[in-house]
């Protein structure tokens, strides 16, 4: 095989192109540096031609040459999950991304997503200079300025309100933030409890049950796929989207192909996962709870149960357990889910007979419903009911939080940002100004909150007072209620930073955002940090532009499926381009104009110098620590039955114990530290919750219900447990469907569409169903319907109103093997800004083009190759669906229940010369 | 874990991958049909919007051939990854420092193994010679590599691949077709 195949020789993009692009991306990098400092940012001079071809010159080819490039490690940021990677570094360019075997979760692999951060750097319309608006707001009227001139005006916009002693007016929300707790250094340093996020729209349906089952500690657990041998799974994705755990595929496909484990899916559609699986069930949607409480029923009726697991670790009594599930029969939830009962009785048999070696798995599909809290509730008593909890192949918990000698991070080194850390803003208690702020109806229900509740609430945005629990273990926030409240005046607002966040188009209820962010009676100033220019951008006042994933450091850690903890760093393989900068250096330069003492938290020059303090306590140098990428102390014990490790009896001095409940406790400072539980005469930790052990009953579910007026018999309110229908799926018309959205495999939420490659295999997002859905409807593929979404039935925002949500009318596609109830789109197309890429090659010029660079290479790309677009008889890129999806907060919790929305199909065009399937 | 060679320490430990006939194998047991095979070899190789060295299909599973275990209705899919004869160079930037092609690295559950099929005491070899590798028979599809052949490989799928299963997009997948 020649090495220098005529393939690779053949002219394709154009050589001239091709070249151009290393040159160009290569020049920047050139001028940016500006003394040779690693992220000085000192400059704020463009690239020249002539810098650019002093560079060309110097380039001797554009081939990877793996002996030549520099490999470096560095953590991914293609989607939530986060896995060590290696980048390739070639004449200033990362050339291909591949996996860190280092990495104890990805165990060296990488998903398509990996490479996108390359499509992201070096994406042509990328944003590269700030700039500031100079028509109405959303005119798309912008001009190039320069940093000093953006920051002033921010800071000048920012410092009344803290001098003032209103910081709470300044409001952050982020899409996505992997600083590890760097942005909250600005915005506690600054004063604001107002860092709000969008973890409702994700997951804290499904970490509530799970933080209430283990402690706040345990927002996510860490199933030993290495070592089980049966996969419950409902509605969990990890083939292709999971939060946190997309590295789970591996541990799957080996213990499935090379084990003969068994994978049984939950689902409504045909995902990977599902494909994948040993059996897929399509059940109905919402149905999940039902099924998990008849799996209970059938192994409790057969004897299957661990009891001994269950007498010493669970709240519950066991005998009010049984009865409880005598009403959950298969029958029950074969009526329910659509799924035989046969099938339900044999497979709780199959899970049961496997333990310890059997895990549940669960994510979005069964969480985010109206009954969602519930169904993960449900599911996750199953592994304490066949005591599979911490053992080999069993339902784990490994520690993910920041290491400070916190429960399961015993001999672990501390690891903290670096002094000095601002203080934490003050609880707006009773009597206090903030709370004065508050309606009389909010003060009236925070003055009745108990006072652990009153020492966490921060106001509305913040620490919604209608949904305790979405803020009771940590701030999850209710990030899809944001716009409403600051709409409604719920909070007054001056100054409003989006950093990596698509509301504007990706918030169920997408145009509200819009409506909201548009008003410069609601929203005074709006500054955008982003990397592409964004719908959010859009409307913004001032837009910065950030560094990519490959431009920048951000510390890491996370659980580990490999049962042993271990942290990372993502540091910067090439310097950004243009002018961006990474948001650390943005947020220190922000605080040192804004001043006030806010500076002192921003003493640094170098960011490597801050990453490196953060570290200071590994066992293993900086150096040694970036050529790896990822520590770990791979002689530690793998995290087994941490509620079985001893209290060490140094703690025990001191110590008292509750006669009752046999908790072991210390009063230290006014604080009551709870440290383990006696079980007999032995001293262990048990779990991080309030009574030690699993709160499988967990009385702070009717506790919160009591305080937002929600009866006690509603089901959320229900301490234990319970399956309760979705109340707008109680007797569904017949002409009524269920709609849904989901995430491809090569797409992360609303910030992929512009990655070349991952939009050439998915730009687009059909109406898809069933053969049967289509029949009844009568369309084939490829006709138009329109999609009419109602407005929810149960206790959330809109309640009941007859007016529809929205309609959207998009193409169908017939998918054998969707649930017949279920029309689903994809999340992450239909875009209307990120540039030409992600509008399925619409390459009208972006109204935000004063931010990027003018001819910058690969343009041509844009204009010529995108065969997907419209103009070249393709589908262009998609519909944008997210208007139509109501907001609908969970009660108590607060996340978004994405998977209930009943909606109403009209056929615009039947084309019968069209396929079939 | 913490002992595992990184990427560039294997360089230099091994040799250049003087493939006398380079070939692949393709274990359908394991694909999960992520793409993570094709966008590294399309990264590594900048390769243009709309041409396809090696890509993944999603083919929906005739009801037939459906695993189930119980009498409910449910169809999937079946991930098959195909290579194309005149665009696939088995990465020669690779072979060069003695690593696996782009898109062998990327697959993240060990679905596709490559090596010298010449070389009968190889590893690509030893899995082609075991009884659970399938070749396509008379590959009459457009454009698709001869040396390639798959474990897991059923009938319906063979079958689709000789009746020309393109590696372009717009052909075929049910759910990533285009037009």
């Amino acid at each position: 095989m020649p090495l220098e195949s005529e393939y690779l020789m053949k002219p394709r993009v154009s050589r001239r192109d091709f070249l151009a692009l290393s040159a160009s991306l290569s020049g920047y990098l050139a001028t940016g540096l500006a003394g040779g400092s690693l992220l000085s940012c000192a400059s704020d001079r463009p690239a020249s031609p002539e810098d650019r071809q002093r560079v060309l010159e110097k380039l001797s080819s554009t081939r990877l040459d793996y002996s030549r490039a520099r490999s470096v490690p560095t953590i991914c940021f293609g989607c939530t999950t986060h896995c060590g990677v290696i980048g390739w570094v070639q004449d200033g360019r990362v050339r291909l991304i591949e996996g860190n075997p280092l990495d104890p979760n990805s165990q060296g692999t990488i998903c398509s997503k990996a490479n996108g951060a390359i499509s992201a750097t070096e994406y042509p319309e990328r944003l590269l200079y700030p700039m500031r608006r100079i028509g109405p707001r959303g005119s798309g009227r912008w001009k190039r300025i320069s940093w000093d001139v953006a920051l002033d005006e921010i800071a000048d916009r920012m410092r009344p309100l803290r001098e003032a002693g209103t910081p709470e007016r300044f409001v952050f929300q982020y899409g996505r933030d992997k600083t590890k707790g760097f942005s909250k250094r600005f915005t506690n340093a600054f004063g604001t409890p107002n860092r709000l996020n969008r973890r409702s729209i994700c997951s804290s349906n499904r970490r509530a049950p799970l933080m209430s089952f283990y402690g706040r500690e345990f927002e996510w657990e860490s199933q030993d796929l290495e070592r089980t041998n049966y996969v419950l799974n409902f509605g969990g994705n990890p083939m292709e989207a999971y939060q946190g755990g997309l590295f789970m595929r591996k541990r799957l496909m080996d213990a499935k192909v090379d084990r003969g484990a068994k994978i049984i899916t939950f689902e409504i559609r045909p995902t990977a996962t599902a494909s994948v699986s040993n059996e897929y069930f399509a059940v109905n949607p919402a149905s999940d709870g039902a099924i998990a409480l008849a799996i209970a029923h059938v192994i409790v009726g057969e004897g299957l149960e661990d009891r001994a697991f269950w007498d010493r670790w669970s709240t519950w009594p066991f005998e009010e357990m049984r009865t409880h599930l005598a009403a959950y029969t298969p029958e029950f939830a074969e009526q329910e889910s659509g799924i035989p009962a046969a099938d339900i009785r044999r497979i709780a048999i199959e899970f049961a007979s496997a333990a310890p070696a059997c895990c549940t798995m669960s994510n979005r599909g069964s969480a985010k419903h109206y009954n969602g809290v519930q169904a993960d509730r449900a599911i996750r008593m199953l592994d304490v009911l066949v005591g599979n909890v911490g053992k080999p192949g069993g339902f784990c918990l490994s520690t993910l939080r920041g290491w400070k000698n916190r429960y399961g991070q015993e001999g672990l080194p501390v690891l903290e940002q670096p002094e000095p850390r601002p203080a934490s803003p003050k609880p707006w208690k009773p009597g206090t100004r903030e709370f004065k702020t508050l309606s009389p109806e909010v003060q009236e229900r925070v003055r009745n909150f108990p006072a652990m509740w009153q020492n966490k609430y921060f106001g509305e945005l913040a620490t919604p007072s209608e949904f305790p629990l979405s803020w009771h273990w940590y701030p999850m926030r209710v990030g899809q209620l944001v716009y409403p409240y600051i709409k409604e005046g719920r909070q007054k607002v001056d100054v409003y930073m989006s950093y990596t966040l698509g509301a504007a188009y990706g918030m169920p209820e997408a145009n509200l955002a819009r409506e909201v962010l548009a008003d410069e009676s609601l929203i005074p100033f709006h500054v955008v940090i982003d990397i592409s220019y964004s719908e959010q951008a859009s409307l913004a006042d001032i837009v910065l532009p950030d560094a990519t994933a490959l431009e920048r450091w951000d510390a890491h850690s996370t659980n580990s499926y490999g049962l042993q903890p271990y942290t990372g760093i993502r540091q910067p393989l090439v310097e950004p381009m243009g002018e961006a900068r990474p948001a650390q250096i943005i947020w220190r330069d922000l605080a040192r104009r804004i001043g006030g003492g806010m500076e002192e938290h921003f003493d640094f020059e170098d960011l490597e110098e801050y990453y490196r303090a953060w570290h200071k306590n590994l066992p293993i140098d900086w150096e040694t620590f970036k050529q790896r990428g990822i520590w770990m102390d791979s002689s530690r014990p793998l995290d087994y039955a941490l509620y079985d490790r001893p209290v060490p009896s140094r703690e025990l001095i001191g110590a008292t114990t509750d006669p009752d409940t046999q908790v072991i406790y210390r009063d230290q400072n006014g604080q009551r530290d709870v440290i383990g539980i006696w079980q007999g005469d032995q001293a262990v930790r048990g779990f991080p919750t309030p009574t030690r052990k699993i709160a499988v009953l967990d009385p702070i579910f009717p506790l919160a219900a009591k305080h937002v007026g929600i009866p006690l018999d509603d089901h959320n309110a229900s301490p234990v447990p319970v399956y309760d229908k979705v109340p707008e799926h109680v007797g569904l018309d017949d002409d009524a469907y269920i709609l849904t959205t989901f995430k491809w495999n090569v797409h992360t939420q609303g910030r992929s569409a512009y990655w070349k490659y991952a939009a050439e295999i998915v730009h687009t997002n059909h109406a898809m169903m069933a053969p049967e859905s289509a029949e009844r409807l009568g369309v084939r593929n490829g006709d138009e319907i329109e999609i009419t979404t109602e407005r929810p039935k149960g206790r959330v925002y809109r309640s009941g109103e007859s007016e529809p949500v929205g309609s959207v009318r998009n193409r169908v596609r017939i998918v054998p093997g969707m649930h017949p109830r279920v029309i689903a789109q994809a999340h992450h197309s239909g875009h209307w800004e990120h540039g030409t890429i992600a509008r399925g090659g619409d390459a009208t010029p972006s109204s935000g083009r004063a931010g990027m660079a003018e001819n910058l290479p690969g343009q041509s790309e844009l204009s010529d190759s995108v065969w997907w677009s419209k103009e070249r008889g393709g589908t262009g890129g998609g519909v944008a669906i997210n208007h139509v999806y109501p907001i609908n907060p969970q009660p108590l919790v607060g996340g978004q229940n994405w998977f209930d929305n009943v909606c109403r199909v009209r056929v615009i065009d039947s084309n019968p010369t069209r396929d079939t399937a | 874990m913490a002992d595992r060679p990184l990427p560039s320490e294997r360089i230099g430990d091994r040799s250049p991958i003087l493939a006398q006939r380079p070939g692949f194998v393709v274990d359908l047991r394991r694909c999960i049909g992520c793409h993570a095979c094709s966008v590294a070899c399309k990264t590594a190789h900048e390769i243009p919007l709309g041409e396809f060295p090696m890509r993944v299909r999603w083919l929906p599973r005739p009801e037939d051939t459906q695993l189930k275990a119980s009498g409910q209705e449910s169809r999937t899919f079946a991930f098959v990854p195909v290579f194309s004869e005149s665009l696939c160079q088995d990465d020669p930037e690779s072979a060069k420092v003695g690593l696996d092609p782009a898109c062998v690295r990327a697959c993240p559950t060990d679905a596709l193994i490559s090596g010298d099929i010449a070389d009968e005491s190889s590893a690509v070899s030893r899995v082609r010679s075991s009884n659970s590798v399938r070749t396509i028979e008379a590959p009459s599809a457009k454009d698709l590599k001869k040396d390639v052949v798959y474990i897991g490989l059923e009938d319906w799928v063979s079958g689709k691949l000789n009746q020309g299963a393109a590696l372009d997009p717009r052909d075929e997948d049910p759910i990533y077709e285009q037009r």
